[in-house]
């Protein structure tokens, strides 16, 4: 275990990550209803992009996440040079 | 005798661990089968039978002669799919692999960790947010409703991570070997293509399957990038299941086994060559 530790890390990273932007699951199962309770960012940036023709709303909706994401790249990105030094 | 009752409870309790994870992961795919393999149109999941009364493959001839509903062009579709995801695998493993190759094997840079953090920052931004700007940029080089624009969005999201993979295992191989081959003549690209590509097997076998299974398992960047009927993909067609009342399940699920098929093929056709390339990456 010790010794997978940071592998683990890294592919609980990656799959936050890959979470954060799931679509198709939240559109399939409840298209972000009903009134738009089990929204997510993907599907509400969907909703203004293409339902209200905005896209510069629904990428700035899209990117408020970022502050949430870039931290958790960081980490990420540092692991990953980390398992590199000493494979 | 201790030791012994506790080695037995420790065997039976990961065999009901291991028991209950794959009942877990195989109920979904049992239930496909399940619905696919039904008479009458799928109703069997709200009897609450769980072994099937009777079998039927009346879904898969539906399908095959495209007389279900929704699935009236599945085989054209099926050839859009397969056009896409056999067009993001080859050009993410010629891309990938030229960039490994570049990186860490032509002594370019004193070490690829730019390359690595460039190419993991680009996943700090899901693809699906960056569908909308896509939409655009696809719009303007003309690519809008065109299999090309997906495969080369579907390519974006695949290379990073293809890079990473094909960077690590490229340790594994002296560069010693490389050098050998210079002294005798070889050129870069004959490095490349006689060295490189036939030492990278494995995990370029990884690579590829990876590319294939990104575009294949993508919904959103085809729903939103194709609009014509005969540019739709089968994955476009499984989304019409969702806002109908009265689909047919069982043709549906029998057009989504079918749809499985290429990757699960290739799996098989690469077998060798994933097993190997895990075993030695990880």
């Amino acid at each position: 275990m010790p010794l997978l530790a940071n592998l683990y890390l890294i592919c609980t990273l990656l799959s936050t990550l890959w979470a954060f932007g799931d679509f198709t699951t939240v559109f399939f199962v409840s298209v972000g209803g009903p009134t738009r309770m089990t929204e997510v960012l993907t599907t509400f940036g969907y909703r203004l992009a293409f339902d209200s023709a905005n896209p510069p709303i629904a990428v700035a909706a899209v990117l408020s996440a970022l502050p949430l994401l870039v931290p958790i790249a960081i980490i990420l990105i540092r692991r990953v040079q980390m398992s590199e030094v000493e494979p | 005798m201790r030791i012994t009752v506790r080695r037995r409870l420790t065997a039976a309790g990961s065999a009901v661990l291991t028991a209950v994870l794959l009942i877990w992961s195989l109920l979904p795919v049992y239930n496909i089968f399940l619905i696919a393999l039904d008479p009458e149109e799928g109703e069997i999941e709200f009897t609450g039978n769980i072994v099937p009364s009777e079998i039927s493959f009346d879904a898969f001839g539906e399908v095959f002669r495209e007389e279900a509903r929704y699935l009236d062009i599945f085989w054209l579709q099926f050839g859009n799919s397969l056009i896409v995801g056999i067009a993001t695998m080859l050009l993410t493993l010629l891309v990938a692999s030229l960039a490994s190759f570049a990186v860490g094997r032509m002594r370019l840079t004193r070490n690829a960790s730019l390359l690595i953090t460039a190419a993991l920052a680009t996943y700090a931004v899901p693809a699906s947010f960056l569908v909308f700007p896509f939409q655009r940029v696809m719009y303007v080089y003309g690519l809008y409703d065109h299999l090309l624009g997906v495969v080369l969005a579907m390519v974006t999201f695949a290379v990073p991570f293809a890079v990473l993979l094909l960077l690590q295992y490229g340790r594994l191989i002296p560069l010693e070997l490389d050098d050998a081959a210079r002294i005798d003549g070889a050129s870069a690209l004959q490095v490349y293509r006689r060295i490189y590509l036939p030492a990278m097997a494995p995990a370029l076998a990884i690579v590829a399957l990876f590319a294939l299974l990104v575009a294949w398992n993508d919904y959103v960047y085809q729903f939103v990038l194709l609009v014509s009927q005969g540019n739709s993909t089968v994955a476009m067609v499984h989304s019409q299941l969702f806002s109908d009342t009265d689909a047919e399940w069982n043709a549906m699920m029998a057009a989504a086994i079918i749809y499985v098929l290429p990757p699960f093929l290739l799996f098989i056709a690469l077998r060798r060559h994933v097993m190997a390339g895990l075993r030695i990456a990880f």
